[in-house]
Parts: C-alpha cells; structure tokens; sequence
C-alpha cells in the first residue's frame, strides 16, 4: 500500500450545540407571543397574529371539516364538536393535500428530469431549449392556479395534482439542464477512450454525474410542492387543507390559520428530512 | 522488471506498423481576443510496438494537444493521425488514456470502475471479473473493489484509473501527466505500479510530462516539444527498474543536460 492509507471522509457536524438551538427555539417562541400580544385583535375577537395557546386551542376546529361517517357525524348536519370528528378532519384533509402534493411532485419531479435527460442528449436541443427552461422558471405559477381549474374543473384531483406537477416541474426541469451541462468534459472523453458508445457515455456516465446537481432542484420541488397544492385547493378544490385555508381567511380565523401554518410547516419539514435522506442514499458515492 | 528496453520495443515491432504515427501535424488555436496559437506545428513522431515513449516540454508548448489528437478528442487542422496503421477518427479503445484531472466515475464502485471499460466493451461477465481481480491485485486494492472511490486517496484513485486503462487492454496509453500534484513517494510507487503493468502486458505507452526525472525514469526514448515542435529526441538505455542510483548516474547525467539546455528558457526562448 506504500504508506497510503483509505479515507474515510465523514461529514463535518455544522449543527449548532443543542444549548443554541434550545435557546433560538425559545427565543423565538418569546418573539412570537409578544408579536401576537403586541399586534391586537381583529372585530370578531381573534388575534390579528394568533399566539401558541390560540394555535393548539384552534385543532378542534378540523371537526368541521369532516365531511361524516366511520361512525363520526359532520358537524355541518348536526354532528357534535368532538376529538374524533377533529382527528378524522385532520387527517382526511391532510391526505387530500398530501396525495396532490405528492402526485404532483412525484410527476412533474419524473418528468421533468426525463426530459432533461431526453433533451441534453444532443447539444443543438439543448441549447434551443436554454431559453424556454429559464421562461418556465420565470412563470408566474401561483398566479396560473385558476387556469387550471378552469380547464380540469374544481371538482376531481385532476388540476391540483397538474398544478403541483408543473410547480415541480419549473424547478426541476431547468435545473437537470443546467446540472447535465455542467458535468465535465473530460468525463465523455475517457468513457469514450475506454470504448463507450455515445449513448452509454451519455446514460451511464454524463447522467449519474449530474445527479448530486440535481438533488437541488428536487428539494425545491418537494418543498415548493406542499405551497403549491394549497394554493390549488384553495383555488380549485372544496377539501384538503387549502380549501380549510380560505374558509378560515373568509371567516377571520386567525388561530385556525396559524394551525394550519403550523401542520404545513410540519409536513414540509417531514417531507423534506425524507426526500433528503433518499437523496443522501441515492448519491450516498458523492463527496 | 521484464527489463523492456528499446532494443526489445524494435524487435516486437518487426512487420507491424508503428502503434502511432503522426505526419506533418499542425495544430493552431484562436483566442476570444482573436489571436492565434501554433500549438503543434508540422509535427512528425512515431511510437513503435511495446515502446514507452516520453513527451517532455515545458507548459502550454503542445504536449497535451498532441496527446488529445491522438487520443482523437481534437481533430488536426493539417497533417494525419494513424493508430496501429490506422486513421485516427475519434476517440476509441484502442488507445486508452489518463487523465492529469481525476476521471474516476464516483458513482461506481472501485471494481465497476475497471470494468466499466470492458462492459461497454461486451466482454463476458466471468472475463471481466477474472480482470479486475487481477488488476485490482496488480495495484495493490484487492480489498476495497467494493469501495466508493470517495474512500480512496488521490494517489490510490489514480491507480484505479491506470488498472481501468490497462485492463481494458488498449493498445496503446496516452497518459498526461498523470501523477502531476503528488509528492516524491506515491509518485515513485505509482511509477513502479505502472512499471509493473506495462512489463507485463508489453503496450506502447505515449507519456506527457514536464518532470525531467519522471521522463528519465520511465522512458525507453524522450522526445522535448517546444513552442509546438519537436526539438529534440533521446533514447534512454539505462536498465530498469530505475531508482535514484540510475537516474542520477552519467548517462541520466548527461541526457539532463541535453535536456536542460532545450528548455532553458534563455538557450530555447522557451517562456
């Protein structure tokens, strides 16, 4: 081995000690009680910026977003305010948001890489395509929603799940261009050296190296993905938790709107640790 | 060490073609400010069969665009490339090349790299597997074929790219300047490592380098380009393996100076 020894090269710790994070996490749930203090109430007796207590005290809310049955009653005929009613709320308008959240992103994210890698394969398109991938990034997309309620109806999946889709797709698209034309020269030329054929440098080595450049991209995808599919129901779609979004906002329900904030902000970042622990497995070779 | 010398190289090139030949190749490049660069000017050279053959010259004077036409990655703009008696159309197995940059593909494994060459290639899997064993032991990583190249040092990704070239069996190497950036003790033991596999397998093997003591180590014949020509042309006889002993005595000593004096930038004009 001539004195050469392997290196295992572990990532650096760049977390903060946990006294820190302790200490900002508190920090900032002063600064916010303070804020929801400080900014008053609105006419109907809600908190302009609702506070932690009106945010957990605002959960049983969910109830009136069951739509009944397993034998719970909706409140809207009837039904009673109760634990189960807020849990089967929660969940089933979760789910809503969650399948076109998902759908959307796991579309648009498969697309637009297999078009990226479809269209860099010759320069030409590539290059013809530079400018309409940046066009795409460039899209006024939350300002699209209605367009695609206007195509697909309000009624079915079909135009939240599109719309989430084409979101994911503006990120990730321009962004497998953008990581495919990076990868080195010099990583063709020795696949071709060793008797590649054009397609196998292409497939099995231009693409696998662009990887770690697109990883990117897919994290903005997901976390754009849960803002996008609220955004769609809240314009096209009667449930999931963008539909509860306006009612909340058409009756000044400021701690259900805080709730809501708050589920989001948990579901981005469970969705996010996920996706970025599969892409830490997927380029788990990469320095 | 098989010991093969020049004389050796001759012999095994009797009735073959020379494993490349350049005629009368010229080379010239324009700047983004419009001017013009000669970096390879009527230049005519052969490898023969089996021969170890250094190119030396100082930086930016055509060595690497000498190796990148051979290698078929730029075409000449005059003058003619031929392979094993063969046209040079692009890029092929027959001559396989190292980089000065690390090319180890970091998404495959330390074997899978060896034998990305001969899968691309449809070699059967039982061969290719019998190779990269045999390689893999040749330059001492037997035990880290299923490592990611990120676990590997620099020194010993560069063995993983030598074994890949070799194993996949070209007949000839191109390598530029392959172990530039590393110090004296892995560059020596990547020297006896390549040493080692080109005795053994007896391919031409066209080496970049700008190292004079590199070139005195591992040449059979040194060519100096400078400004894009060849200027000179010395044919080493020393036995091998060299060490310090050869490389430092009267007939090192000598061709050196010859050496020197080309690329002395007062002698030469080189700058």
């Amino acid at each position: 081995m001539n004195g050469e020894t392997a290196i295992d090269e572990g990532r650096l710790n760049t977390r903060l000690p946990h006294k820190l994070t302790l200490i900002s996490i508190v920090g900032m749930l002063v600064i916010w009680v303070l804020v929801a203090l400080i900014a008053g109430k609105n006419e109907i007796g809600n908190r302009m910026v609702p506070g932690p207590i009106d945010v957990a005290t605002a959960f049983p809310q969910f109830a009136n977003y069951w739509t009944g049955d397993l034998g719970v009653t909706a409140t809207q005929v009837g039904g009673e305010v109760t634990w189960q009613g807020t849990v089967l709320g929660l969940f089933y308008n979760t789910f809503l948001t969650l399948v076109h959240a998902v759908g959307g992103v796991v579309i648009g994210t498969v697309l637009g890489l297999l078009l990226a890698v479809a269209t860099s394969w010759w320069s030409p398109i590539r290059q013809a395509l530079a400018f309409p991938a940046h066009f795409v990034r460039l899209l006024p997309l939350l300002a699209m929603a209605p367009l695609f309620a206007l195509w697909f109806g309000g009624e079915n999946h079909t135009g939240a799940v599109l719309f989430v889709a084409l979101t994911a797709f503006a990120f990730v698209f321009p962004i497998g261009l953008a990581a495919i034309a990076s990868v080195p020269p010099y990583y063709e030329q020795y696949a071709r050296s060793l008797g590649a054929s054009g397609l196998q440098s292409y497939l099995r080595v231009i693409v696998p190296a662009a990887i770690p450049g697109i990883r990117g991209g897919v994290t903005l995808a997901v976390g754009f993905g849960w803002s996008a599919a609220i955004v769609a129901e809240y314009m096209t779609y009667p449930y999931g938790l963008g539909a509860i979004v306006k009612n909340a906002a058409f009756f000044g329900s400021t701690d259900l709107l805080g709730a809501l904030a708050l589920l989001t902000l948990c579901l981005a970042a469970t969705s996010f640790v996920l996706v970025r622990s599969l892409l830490d497995w997927v380029t788990r070779w990469a320095e | 060490m098989a010991g093969l010398t020049q004389e050796a190289g001759e012999a095994a090139s009797q009735g073959r073609p020379p494993a490349i030949e350049l005629r009368n190749v010229s080379q010239q490049f324009r700047l983004e400010s419009g001017k013009k660069v000669q970096a390879l000017d009527n230049v005519s050279l052969k490898v023969e069969p089996g021969e170890f053959l250094c190119v030396l010259g100082p930086s930016g004077h055509g060595k690497s665009t000498m190796l990148n036409i051979v290698a078929g990655f730029l075409q000449p703009n005059s003058g003619e490339v031929l392979a094993g008696g063969k046209p040079v159309t692009g890029p092929g197995a027959d001559r396989g090349v190292v980089f000065q940059r690390d090319t180890v593909f970091m998404w495959k494994s330390v074997a899978d790299n060896v034998a990305f060459g001969m899968k691309a290639r449809g070699v059967p899997k039982a061969e290719r597997e019998e190779k990269v064993e045999r390689y893999l032991r040749h330059i001492g990583l037997e035990q880290y074929g299923e490592e990611w190249p990120k676990q590997l040092s620099g020194g010993m990704r560069r063995r993983v790219a030598i074994a890949t070239v070799f194993a996949n069996e070209p007949d000839v190497l191109l390598m530029d300047e392959p172990f530039v950036g590393l110090d004296y003790a892995r560059r020596s033991a990547l020297h006896k490592v390549l040493m080692d596999l080109w005795a053994e397998s007896q391919r031409s093997v066209l080496f970049v380098t700008h190292d004079i003591d590199e070139a005195l180590a591992l040449a059979d014949r040194i060519v100096v380009v400078v400004k894009g020509q060849v200027v000179l042309e010395e044919r080493l006889s020393m036995p091998r393996p060299r060490g310090v002993a050869e490389i430092t005595g009267d007939e090192a000593v000598e061709i050196r100076g010859r050496l020197l004096e080309q690329l002395d930038p007062e002698a030469s004009g080189v700058v």
